[in-house]
């Protein structure tokens, strides 16, 4: 089912209205399969980005209570990269909101698209870098992201910087931030464990980026590693363009998550530098024990790479320097492979090149836990023109945890299997800008 | 800022601010050390047990000028690892003077990007415009391989309005010159708000100077501030520095 009209329509007529007296509703930036984000501008004149849960979702005590905690959660991260929320309610009549920084920028998946599908090495480094640090700081406090993807990694703009602190470096459009945005299917795994906060067998996540336990819903299993295995799925899909494993059907994805290796990066694609394609091949490890143990070390071998010549000289210019295809080319060539991936994938038995996958379990006891039902028009392919033109900033902001789809029943956004956002109109790219001092917020 | 009209004193509060291990440590210590007389109070450090800063260093550094008026700099480092983002921002509030102590290793450019962009973040979210602060920059570790060259710096920093200082801390080389920039930037924007000339008879040229003594540096302000490579001190006339 997608995001319906009828709540497009819902959360359109909310333009202008005033939440509790406190913020007015200045513009729809998107609707999700679990809220809507807007523009807002408190009574005190400062300009933010709301966050409202959708009607019928509020008067749910469960979801309401796991959508406000996700405030807390991000907050808990205490790090720059990590979006926090600056204040939550529930109106009079109970509609639930979350207030927090409206940003100005993209998200990695817009800017992929804009990008004509694939981004450069230095960049994929670059944010791989940063979303690690962000983890690293997340998983020390026992903070699992669970839905790391390119729609929720936000490029904001770095606005004025001197330009000596450059030297040549970042991106050619200027200076950028990474936020990591929607730790709402975060768990904090000792509130989980003292409260049951997930249960086992209840799927949080997107399938295009699940590791193979969060596929199965084995909720014990899902640690550090599995947010890893999204951040090496992400490197994946912005270096090819591809997902890692490609259906049809949402559900087939699903199934490719649960039981079949990923496939080599090089073997996709082999301009991707040997030495980023071991660090990637390695996060995407059907075994957790086989993949990276933390994401400090993750973060390490990354840096590595940077450090050892393959981006020392400039590190995130869009093209690699000399120096760096030197380095590449100096490193051993891969190892040669008995056969080529598939062109298409399917839920054929596994078999594959890869660490071979336990045999096929009986089918999951627990899958899609409110009535799951996944329409085609999730296949991972090409996105469509129209929403390479959707708005920037919040639409990450949206409910695109799976938890929100679930609730919803399906997805409807076509940019890929994992995505759970319809664009309520298109939006420019920019936002306006906002005041530089913050006034604080009134309670 | 703190000014105490009663006692005739005045404190600022000068934070150190830089990615983690670009050397603000080593920044302070080399201050300290530099410090020949009793001037500098007792440094303050918290480390944690591999010698990363922990919380902050504060260096306090009391100079009395000649119409009996007080100045108490105190002098905060940050801690730079990225666990300690909210202790960063806890001790910016209140900073009068700013020192962005970047790593000058390739490698390190943009740990330095993405520190700068935090610090204007923090400082927007405790109601301050960076754009607005008294804020010199210093490429510390001059001493290392793989650095950026001189001949970038000076280029770049030619784009920008920013006093840009080099500099080896381990071995104290440029840390006064950073920190006397910074002093006269800061006490130049409170001379701007406070007229600390016309109320107490501060001059600051001439207070800087004297910190400068103190400091072990005899030598003219203007010869001091050739030190830096680029930005507002090279835009300031000889009539600037004079009395």
């Amino acid at each position: 089912m997608s995001v319906s009209g009828n709540v497009v329509a819902q959360a359109r007529s909310r333009i202008g209205t005033t939440l509790g007296e406190k913020w007015r509703l200045d513009r729809l930036i998107g609707v999700g399969g679990m809220a809507s984000v807007y523009a807002a501008t408190h009574r005190n004149k400062r300009i933010a980005a709301v966050k409202l849960l959708h009607q019928e979702l509020s008067v749910v005590q469960s979801t309401r209570t796991r959508f406000l905690r996700e405030g807390y959660v991000a907050n808990s991260v205490d790090h720059p990269g990590a979006i926090a929320v600056d204040d939550d309610e529930v109106t009079s009549d109970g509609l639930a909101y979350l207030v927090m920084e409206l940003l100005d920028g993209e998200s990695l998946a817009q800017r992929q698209d804009r990008k004509g599908g694939k981004l450069p090495v230095s960049e994929v480094i670059w944010v791989a870098d940063r979303v690690l640090d962000v983890l690293s700081t997340a998983h020390k406090q026992e903070i699992l992201h669970r839905d790391i993807k390119p729609e929720n990694l936000f490029l904001t703009k770095g606005g004025m910087i001197p330009s000596v602190l450059l030297g040549g470096l970042v991106f050619p459009e200027g200076p950028r931030m990474l936020k990591v945005l929607d730790f709402g299917v975060a768990r904090i795994r000792d509130l989980a464990d003292q409260t049951g906060g997930t249960e086992s067998g209840s799927l949080l996540g997107t399938p295009a980026f699940m590791p193979p336990e969060q596929a199965r819903a084995r909720s014990a299993e899902i640690d550090e590693r599995t947010d890893l295995w999204a951040v090496g799925a992400t490197m994946f899909h912005l270096l090819t363009g591809r997902h890692v494993h490609i259906a049809e059907t949402a559900n087939e994805v699903l199934g490719l998550a649960m039981y079949k290796s990923a496939p080599r990066i090089r073997d996709i694609d082999d301009s991707v530098p040997f030495a980023l394609a071991r660090i990637i091949d390695r996060a995407l490890a059907y075994e957790r024990a086989d993949r990276w143990p933390s994401a400090e070390s993750m973060r390490e071998a990354i840096s590595e790479v940077h450090v050892s010549g393959a981006l020392a000289s400039n590190a995130l210019i869009t093209t690699p320097p000399p120096s760096y295809r030197g380095v590449i080319s100096s490193l051993p060539a891969a190892p040669p492979r008995s056969a080529p991936p598939p062109p298409n994938e399917s839920m054929q038995p596994m078999g594959s090149q890869r660490p071979q996958a336990p045999p096929a379990p009986a089918p999951p006891t627990a899958t899609l836990p409110t009535g799951g039902q996944l329409t085609p028009t999730m296949r991972a392919s090409a996105p469509p023109p129209q929403f390479r033109s959707y708005a920037a900033v919040a639409l990450i902001l949206l409910g695109t945890t799976a938890a929100g789809w679930f609730a919803r029943g399906a997805i409807d956004a076509p940019h890929s299997a994992s995505t759970s956002i319809q664009a309520a109109e298109p939006e420019p790219a920019a936002t306006p800008a906002r005041p530089s001092a913050r006034p604080p917020i009134e309670h | 800022m703190q000014i105490n009209l009663e006692a005739r004193e005045l404190t600022l509060k000068i934070v150190y601010y830089g990615p983690a291990l670009s050397g603000k440590t080593s920044n302070i210590s080399a201050l300290n050390r530099a410090s020949n007389d009793d001037s500098a109070g007792r440094l303050i450090t918290l480390e944690t047990k591999d010698d990363r800063t922990l919380l902050y260093d504060l260096l306090p550094l009391t100079y009395k000028d000649t119409g009996n008026f007080t100045v108490r700099v105190k002098v905060f480092t940050v801690p730079g690892q990225v666990l300690h983002a909210s202790t960063r921002k806890l001790l910016l509030q209140g900073a009068d003077g700013l020192v962005f102590v970047a790593d000058s290793q390739v490698r390190e450019t943009q740990h330095n990007a993405d520190a700068f962009l935090e610090l204007r973040e923090f400082l927007k979210s405790n109601g301050l415009n960076l754009s607005e602060m008294p804020l010199v920059i210093q490429f510390n570790k001059r001493d290392l391989p793989e650095i950026r060259s001189d001949s970038e710096i000076h280029q770049t920093s030619s784009h920008g309005q920013e006093p840009v200082f080099m500099s080896t801390a381990n071995n104290g080389a440029g840390v006064v010159e950073t920190f006397l920039g910074c002093l006269y930037l800061t006490m130049g924007a409170i001379e701007k708000t406070h007229g600390l000339k016309e109320k107490f008879g501060l001059d600051r040229v001439r207070f800087v100077e004297d910190t400068a003594r103190r400091l072990g540096m005899a030598r003219p302000l203007a010869q001091i501030f050739d030190e830096c490579v680029s930005g507002a001190f090279n835009t300031l006339t000889p009539g600037d520095l004079e009395r």
